[in-house]
């Protein structure tokens, strides 16, 4: 279960990352006041366009970087590191190192949570199973693919088996087959009562996936609810339709 | 204790020893540069000394007595070359010669010497002008042996030919039968040798040595990504750090191990720039001394790794790290110089100074000359910075604006 309560996060901007990116201001505010649950046995789609501050709300939620205000409660916890002990959080920033294999990958982030090499081989066998890393688990990680890494990443992600997952556009940059593996998996994981929340600009995946969505525009939830009740308050026939309607209705305020 | 600090650690050393082009260029690398270049050092100042020990001295002389020419063909001193000029109008050529370094020495003899020496009942007393180039290291030599050695000899032969007996000239001997003429202890020669130079290089290639691995393993990791992966884990940001900065140390031990070992391999070759003093066999340290030693090198080593952790923590890649590591790398080559300079009083101050002092303590232990309020001064001073520098590391871990 996810809690975000009134989550508001202000990105304090040095003086010289100003002069590097020449901007003006020295704060940038990504989102502000959000507030939605999500419940165990749930998919919810954070839908919003480039720089809505997807990744800001859930980097938040996954404790790597702290709320400038606002509450988030993670299967009852706001402690950060018993977050991180009942989360998987999967985002293109967060890299592997490509000296080593997969399998050894694996091994080392098993290590760092405490589980036993008994039950860091059976997690192993299972993920690389499911998602088709066993004919590359012993090449270093630099020869991978890009999907081949994200693969990776979501099974490191997913190593100890946690009851939360918050996967950031998890199908980017993924070809139709493996995109494929990877939305099975999330569905996978929702009958097993996992409670997950993802980010998306893709309406497909929003429309296909999730039980709920929430659509977040220039740092703001404009709208939430399942597929039916946002098509019925928008009276649009399609999300994509009522994505457009939203955005005219609130994005550009934010311009 | 935490286990997944060792889950780090051992992440860590993986990364670096079984990583081809790091064990080369961090672990072989410095040890085989060094081998190398003292043995080309070595075997260039050997090569040197050798000619300069064999070599013939070029002297023209002016108005040399058949006596004196006699007395060289039949001494010992076979390094001598002869050429009487003939007139004394040459002696300007002569000395040009010499500033040419064409030859090395001018004699002018007085005239009539070999008559005034018959003569001496007069106390007429012949005279010997010399003339040498300092500058040329032959010229110098042939100036020591003739006026120091030849020359004596010849005095010495001359005074025995007017008493009648050669013998008549040993008055008395001094140290004939004693062979322990020196009571300086041989370890306390060996130590000022060793303390002028080991204790520098030591301190610059535990620096060098860590200095490349250590802006990777934080600023590089930021740079990559791969620290917020690890981040996101429950394992508590002061063990993720704790976990650099061991194995960054073992890593810098593990190079300036390579390094000495490259001095030790070229021994053989290179011992004529340290002179004689340095032979293995020779570094005859008690236990304590050893112990003193280690304690030393891990403080140092300490010292060295908070700062470049720091470096790496505070900096955002690898290349901004570079940056604030090259002033710092400066102030150990400057403690290294300003150490080996020496000189000055012994006082407290000194051995309060972090890295110089700790260099200086070195060089007093491998000269068996160390005073043991300074050693623990020393410590405690250096202590305090280590806990200061790691305390402001671990802090900093917990930095959203830092870390990620
Ligand atoms: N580390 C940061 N420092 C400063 N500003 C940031 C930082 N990260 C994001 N921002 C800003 O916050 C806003 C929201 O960014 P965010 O990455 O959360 O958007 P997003 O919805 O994930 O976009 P996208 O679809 O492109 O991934 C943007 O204006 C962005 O420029
Ligand atoms: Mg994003």
């Amino acid at each position: 279960m996810i809690e975000v309560k009134n989550l508001t996060k202000i990105y304090q901007i040095s003086k010289k990352e100003q002069k590097k990116n020449k901007i003006k201001k020295d704060q940038v505010k990504a989102v502000e006041n959000v507030s939605f649950t999500v419940n165990p046995g749930e998919i919810y789609a954070l839908l919003g366009p480039n720089g809505a501050g997807k990744t800001t709300a859930l980097r938040c939620i996954s404790t790597l970087i702290k709320p400038t205000d606002g509450e988030i409660n993670v299967n009852g916890f706001n402690d950060s590191e018993k977050v991180r002990e009942n989360i998987s959080f999967l985002t293109n920033e967060l890299k592997l190192e490509d000296h080593f294999s997969a399998d050894f990958t694996m091994n080392f982030f098993g290590g760092l949570r405490n589980m036993t090499s008994e039950k860091i081989e059976e997690r192993k066998s299972y993920l690389f199973d499911i998602l088709g890393i066993k004919g590359f688990k012993n090449k270093k990680i630099a020869d991978l693919s890009t999907g081949m890494k994200q693969k990776l990443g979501i099974a490191v992600s997913l190593i100890h088996n946690p009851d939360v997952i918050i996967f950031d556009e998890p199908t980017n940059g993924l070809d139709v087959l493996t995109a494929k593996i990877v939305t099975d998996y999330l569905m996978e994981m929702k009958r097993k009562n996992k409670t997950i929340i993802i980010s998306t600009h893709v309406m497909r995946v929003a429309e296909k996936l999730s039980d709920k969505i929430g659509v977040l525009i220039g740092g703001h939830v404009v709208m939430e609810g399942t597929l039916e009740k946002i098509l019925l308050e928008t009276n649009t026939e399609s999300l994509d339709d009522a994505f457009f309607k939203l955005y005219e209705m609130y994005g550009e305020q934010d311009g | 204790m935490d286990k997944r600090l060792f889950v780090i650690i051992k992440k860590e050393l993986l990364r670096v020893f079984t990583d081809r082009r790091l064990v080369f260029t961090v672990i072989l690398l410095p040890g085989l540069s060094i081998a190398v270049i003292y043995s080309i050092m070595g075997m260039v100042v050997g090569n040197i000394e050798d000619e300069r020990s064999v070599h013939k001295y070029l002297i023209e002389t002016y108005n040399a007595p058949s006596s004196f020419v006699e007395y060289v063909e039949e001494s010992p001193y076979d390094r001598v070359n002869l050429n009487e000029v003939s007139s004394n109008a040459d002696l300007e050529g002569s000395k040009e010669k010499l500033v040419d370094e064409n030859i090395d020495l001018v004699l002018v003899f007085d005239n009539g010497f070999d008559q005034e020496l018959g003569e001496y009942e007069n106390l007429n007393i012949p005279n010997i002008d010399t003339y040498y180039n300092p500058i040329n290291d032959y010229s110098q030599d042939a100036r020591g042996y003739i006026v120091n050695g030849l020359l004596q000899d010849y005095k010495i032969s001359i005074v025995g030919e007017r008493l009648g007996n050669v013998e008549y000239t040993n008055v008395f001997s001094v140290d004939l039968e004693n062979y322990e003429v020196s009571v300086a202890p041989e370890e306390k020669l060996v130590g000022t040798m060793l303390s002028r130079f080991f204790p520098i290089l030591i301190s610059i290639f535990l620096f060098a040595g860590a200095m490349g691995i250590g802006m990777d393993m934080v600023a590089g990791e930021k740079e990559r990504g791969t620290m917020a992966t690890i981040l996101l884990t429950p394992v508590k940001r002061e063990t993720i750090a704790l976990g650099k900065l061991v194995s960054l140390a073992i890593v810098a031990v593990v190079t300036t191990f390579s390094s000495v070992l490259g001095i030790i391999l070229s021994i053989p070759f290179s011992s004529k720039i340290f002179g004689e003093a340095i032979s293995i066999n020779k570094m005859m340290f008690t236990p304590g001394q050893i112990i003193l030693i280690l304690i030393t090198l891990l403080i140092l080593v300490s010292i060295y790794v908070g700062l470049i952790i720091l470096t790496s923590v505070i900096a955002k890649s690898v290349k901004e790290a570079g940056s604030y590591i090259a002033p710092i790398y400066m102030v150990v080559l400057i403690s290294g110089v300003l150490a080996m300079l020496g000189g000055g009083e012994t006082t407290m101050v000194k051995y309060m100074i972090p890295i110089y002092g700790n260099i200086i303590v070195l060089q007093n232990i491998f000269s068996f000359d160390m005073n043991l309020i300074y050693f623990l001064v020393n410590s405690i001073s250096s202590i305090l910075l280590t806990t200061v520098l790691v305390l402001i590391i671990r802090k900093m871990f917990y930095y959203e604006k830092y870390m990620f």
